[in-house]
């Protein structure tokens, strides 16, 4: 299968502060993909790397083949939703429609078919003349994710997508992201690894360095155990070890 | 108040008729721009822009009294320095680096300090009072004609960019990884807040624009969560608070600016406590 996404030997510093170095990664079409870590661990800004957001001071991103600000269409992009002002006078049919914001001019009558479209396709129809904010947290997610997707992206990169949702709407986003992947490459960052297992078909942990994890029984509670720590007692070693010691385990290597 | 109405269609007191032509012209600017400022939470930057419009106001009064040209009027000054100071913010906002709210409030102080001095050497000149608190009386044929292109200007830069600025307003990163140029936006609604600004300076003066730019859009948003609804009724509010401004300032002898912004207070108190009684 063709990669999506191609990191090589990544780098990014805040002024002085190193946040990502040595950051290599693949992902293929149809994957998906969960990077956790500690807060302040580098995943956010992984993310908004691979989204054309920010400048990597090493290495090199593509986004199917051309760097994320040369392909703006095929990412789409969802942020946490604590993001957002909620008195801002938008309705749900206009945050969808403005995924298909161009850098100038209007919204054609096609643009505004493939919303209403897009709208039937996340089930918010009954909704969709309503402010944005009036909606519950599984169904903001949704709109978020169809305002990414309206574009025709074939990247989806969610920013801690169960941030905002309650236990029902994680199931129902959790199957809808698992149909959606038939399409299209979905990369997740999370803390709630409950919400990914079962549905990623890989995990990374990223620690300033990024370190595949296998994904097993005890996914959880070692994600937990090593990654519940302030940033600077996380160890990726502990991570690696584990890895090693499932994969000899496992007679893998 | 029938004195109100045989002024309008007296020949020989035309400034009411221009009063009222420009008020209600006007609103239309200041309802689609007052809801941005609103929206964006811009007040503050709003009104360093119209404070600093004085040091415009001051050195055009200043150049005209000493070289006697005829070019340069106050409202033209007024233009001149908020579009920089606009174009300052702008700068600050996109690099990111400074203090914005040190900036803005330096800026403010600075502006309105070099207006007062040019006022104060300018010979025979030295009340600022009309332009820091407005005199829509005092509005010519001439300003009117101003009054009438910022209007245009401002109205169909604000219908044309409308997209953008709903998309970028609600999520500027979103934008940015569509690939708009988010920047430019920033700078052209801060330079309309400037255009809008120099027509409210006219009416209610420097110092309280802030309040008929952001009342009449605070109040339309209580009765509405659309934004081309809140600026159509953000525009009506604005209409009804400068005539009724007009005509209350005219029938009680007060200054209209004065008038016009304690008829904003009082309706946007009455809105509050209609949202206080009817909100589930």
């Amino acid at each position: 299968m063709v990669d999506q996404i191609v990191i090589n030997d990544l780098a990014f510093s805040y002024g002085n502060q190193t946040v990502l170095e040595n950051v290599s990664l693949r992902i293929k079409e149809n994957e998906i993909v969960t990077i956790i870590g500690p807060n302040g661990g580098g995943k956010t800004t992984l993310l908004r790397l691979i989204a054309g957001l920010l400048n990597p001071d090493k290495g090199i991103i593509l986004v199917k083949g051309k760097p994320p600000k040369h392909n703006h269409g095929v990412i789409g992009y969802v942020p946490q939703h604590s993001h957002f002002d909620n008195k801002y006078p938008i309705t749900v049919f206009e945050v969808i429609l403005s995924g298909l914001i161009k850098p100038f001019g209007f919204y054609s009558k096609e643009d505004k078919i493939t919303t209403e479209k897009m709208v039937e396709y996340v089930g918010l129809e009954s909704v969709k003349n309503r402010p944005f904010d009036s909606l519950s947290g599984g169904q903001s997610q949704r709109m978020l994710i169809a305002r990414a997707l309206v574009s025709d992206a074939h990247i989806l990169l969610l920013d801690e997508p169960t941030s905002n949702i309650d236990s029902s709407s994680e199931n129902s986003l959790r199957n809808f992201l698992k149909d959606i992947s038939k399409k299209l490459t979905v990369l997740i960052v999370t803390h709630d690894t409950g919400f990914v297992s079962g549905i990623t078909d890989r995990v990374f942990c990223v620690n300033r360095q990024l370190v595949e994890h296998p994904i097993d029984s005890s996914f959880s509670q070692i994600v937990s155990s090593s990654y519940g720590l302030p940033t600077k007692m996380v160890r990726h070693d502990q991570v690696i070890s584990h890895v090693n010691k499932e994969h000899s385990g496992n007679g893998n290597d | 108040m029938t004195e109100f109405f045989y002024a309008l269609i007296n020949p020989e007191v035309s400034f009411i008729r221009y009063a009222l032509i420009a008020g209600v012209l006007s609103s239309i600017a200041f309802g689609i721009i007052g809801t941005f400022v609103v929206v964006k939470k811009m007040t503050y930057i709003a009104g360093a822009i119209s404070h600093t419009a004085l040091g415009g106001i001051g050195f055009s009064l200043w150049i005209t009294s000493v070289t006697g040209i005829g070019f340069f009027p106050p409202i033209m000054g007024a233009l001149l320095i908020s579009l920089i100071t606009g174009l300052i913010i702008s700068y600050t906002i996109i690099k990111g680096d400074e203090r914005l709210d040190s900036i803005i409030g330096t800026i403010w102080a600075v502006g309105m300090s070099i207006g007062l001095i040019f006022i104060y050497i300018t010979p025979g000149y030295g009340d600022p009072m009309s332009y820091l608190f407005g005199n829509i009386l005092l509005i010519s044929a001439n300003d009117l004609a101003v009054i009438i292109v910022l209007n245009i200007v401002i109205i169909l830069l604000s219908v044309l960019f409308h997209n953008q600025f709903l998309a970028i307003f609600f999520d500027e990163e979103f934008a940015q990884v569509r690939g708009v140029k988010t920047h430019w936006y920033q700078i052209i609604l801060i330079l309309l807040i400037s255009l809008t600004i120099i027509l409210l300076i006219t009416i209610v003066g420097i110092v309280m624009v802030i309040a008929l730019l952001t009342i009449p859009a605070s109040i339309a948003g209580i009765f509405s969560k659309k934004m081309k609804v809140m600026m159509f009724l953000a525009v009506i509010i604005c209409a009804l608070v400068t005539v009724t401004g007009l005509i209350g300032s005219y029938l009680l002898n007060l200054p209209t600016g004065s008038v016009t912004i304690l008829f904003s207070g009082i309706l946007y108190l009455l809105a509050n406590i209609f949202k206080f009684f009817t909100k589930k």
